[in-house]
């Protein structure tokens, strides 16, 4: 089996080292794109070694989804079967491209996988962090699903917090259900695959780990959780207005 | 065998020698499945397309277990084909000194009313399952205690027991198979579940249910992984079961060899557990995650440590192949060889006794006829 060719953009907002254990991870033959901006910019390419290969795009804004998307439309350069958001605070494990490329050759159907998240505490450097937690949605998901392992649109209503980062896309999504919308401040990544599966794309779990993601103040999931609660409503809100019919439904002219 | 003659005897051995003689297996009536009596229906089966004639015996007239029509091919009157059937109740077996009869562990009764009718056959302990055998009888008693000198046993680690309680007792060991064109792996391994098959504890579940809450409150992060168990599902079903399962649990304390992990091995499924003290002699840490009988707590972190593994890809291939390794003695050509040596041996021995037996016969008639004369 042959092994994927993988593109991984890392939005990096603010300086961090962090980000060079996460550039680190990536197992070899894979591309890099470090999508930042113009204020960490010298900072992130003054500490890179000369002869990295870390592709760097820089944008004005720092906001998530600018960066993501500045990181997509770069990664057209290159010619790639995945891409993989990456958390400049998480890390790529040893077998992810193993497993990723085992499972998108099986399920050659399917558009966006969405592997588990082994949730660490970022205090945790040893080689192989406790393991604190496993990306619960992305888990308990497929489970509920119609069909064992696919995301579908009801589960999907339901389910409001499964990771865009960690999950390998193919290139084509991007052409065919569009990218991240910059207008949204959260929700924009459940927006995103909510919009996927309305129009009939294809998203199926992996029931196997690829990255460490740790908790820390960086990550979305904390951020929102320091915001009021009607905000957070209201964003969710925002993300499910758009595709609140189900694919399936019979529409009655009576 | 009073007025047995050296004739007769010599008729004995050319019987014996020509193949012209009848194994019966006493078998339970069970109306629910049984892998022992499945097991012992396949050994029947087994002799009989191999020559040897084979005869399962049930006690009531007329009983056949049902739920073996579903592995077996029937005649037109329902008659499995290649095991024929007779009954205990209807009292006119036609047993002779050439035949041997062959005992379930757990039946000392049949074993004593034999010994008490003296019955002319060899008789043997079929064992299959360790636990049952002084379960079954009273304290003291052993098998030598109803004229029975041996036992055909289905695994190592059981004929170890066998010969340190009963050590007069000789022990063979004969082979169950499991169907490999019944329990095979996916056909891609991405289609496995991460999906726990289990069959619940002897005692009602109580044991398992209490392993799975606790490996639940110890892996609270592991609560998406479902527990699928298999209670009363056809053989197909249960074996689809297994194939999309990633993992198997065995809970069996007392098991005789344990053949759901071999089920599970077939089918790529990984296995955590009790070895049951059967399955000692194929189960290993290379081939499971393998925990003290009884353990809860250690199985419940077992089951932890598998899933953890698999979710990580950390399997070697090494653990795949040594799961492989494990079924290789349990295929049809290790039981038809097991079987086809196993009562080729019993044959052997039976003509060595006969033969002694014709020696005596000749002697006390010599003896008869020289104190005759001398008178």
């Amino acid at each position: 089996m042959e092994n994927k060719k993988i593109t991984y953009i890392i939005p990096l907002h603010k300086e961090d080292e962090k980000v060079f254990r996460a550039i680190e991870s990536v197992p070899e033959g894979a591309d890099i794109i470090v999508s930042t901006t113009k204020d960490v910019e010298d900072w992130f390419c003054g500490k890179l070694e000369q002869d990295s290969k870390v592709m760097t795009v820089v944008n004005d804004k720092s906001t998530y989804p600018v960066l993501v998307n500045a990181g997509i439309e770069y990664s057209k350069k290159g010619e790639c079967d995945l891409i993989n958001i990456l958390e400049y605070d998480d890390t790529i494990l040893p077998n992810a491209h193993k497993i990723v490329s085992e499972y998108s050759t099986d399920w050659d159907d399917v558009e966006i996988y969405c592997p588990l998240a082994c949730i660490v505490v970022e205090e945790d450097t040893t080689d192989k962090p406790t393991l604190v937690g496993i990306s619960n949605e992305a888990s308990m998901a497929p489970q509920m699903a119609e069909e064992f392992g696919y995301f579908d649109f009801n589960m999907m209503l339901k389910t409001n917090f499964i990771f865009l980062n960690g999950c390998y896309i193919k290139p084509s999504v991007f052409e065919d259900y569009g990218i991240i919308k910059e207008n949204f401040d959260m929700f924009y990544d459940y927006e995103f695959l909510l919009r996927v599966v309305y129009n009939g794309g294809i998203i199926r779990s992996i029931p196997k780990a690829t990255h460490f993601h740790a908790i820390n103040e960086a990550g979305a999931f904390e951020t929102q959780k320091a915001l009021p609660k009607e905000t957070r409503e209201n964003w969710l809100g925002a993300a499910r207005r758009e595709y609140f019919f189900e694919d399936d439904r019979e529409i009655s002219f009576e | 065998m009073a007025n047995i003659s050296v004739k007769d005897l010599d008729g004995v051995i050319d019987r014996l020698e020509g193949g012209e003689y009848t194994n019966y297996f006493f078998l339970p009536d069970f109306e629910k499945e049984s892998g022992g009596v499945k097991l012992a229906y396949d050994h029947v089966k087994c002799m009989n397309e191999n020559g040897f004639n084979s005869v399962v015996i049930h006690q009531k007239e007329g009983f056949s277990p049902e739920w073996l029509k579903d592995y077996y091919p029937t005649d037109d009157e329902g008659n499995f084909e290649n095991i024929p059937m007779m009954y205990l109740d209807s009292g006119n077996l036609p047993i002779n000194i050439e035949d041997f009869f062959f005992i379930p562990e757990g039946f000392p009764n049949i074993m004593e009313n034999l010994a008490k009718q003296n019955a002319p056959c060899k008789r043997i302990v079929f064992c299959q399952n360790w636990y049952y055998i002084l379960n079954a009888m009273q304290p003291g008693q052993f098998w030598n205690h109803f004229g029975i000198t041996d036992c055909m046993s289905v695994s190592q680690s059981q004929t170890d027991y066998i010969k340190m309680i009963m050590p007069q007792i000789n022990c063979k060991q004969v082979y169950g198979q499991i169907p490999s064109d019944v329990f095979y792996p996916p056909e891609k391994m991405t289609d496995k579940k991460m999906q726990v098959a289990f069959i619940p504890s002897r005692d009602g579940g109580m044991k398992a249910y209490n392993v799975i809450k606790t490996f639940y409150a110890m892996f609270p992060h592991f609560r998406f992984i479902q527990f699928a168990e298999v209670k009363g599902l056809p053989r197909d079903d249960y074996a689809q079961l297994l194939r999309e399962s990633a993992f198997f649990v065995h809970f069996d304390e007392v098991s005789s060899w344990g053949t759901a992990p071999i089920e599970a091995f077939l089918s790529k499924t990984l296995v955590a557990g009790w070895d049951g003290v059967g399955g000692r002699e194929y189960m290993t840490t290379d081939n499971m995650w393998i925990v003290p009988n009884g353990d809860i707590i250690r199985l419940a972190m077992a089951i932890g440590n598998m899933i953890e593994t698999f979710m990580t890809d950390e399997i070697g291939e090494e653990k795949y192949s040594a799961m492989e390794a494990a079924c290789i003695n349990y295929s049809a050509e290790s039981e038809l060889d097991s079987i086809i040596t196993t009562h080729n041996e019993y044959r052997s021995e039976r003509i060595v006794e006969i033969e002694k037996l014709r020696e005596m016969v000749s002697n006390a008639v010599e003896e008869t006829k020289e104190s005759e004369n001398g008178e």
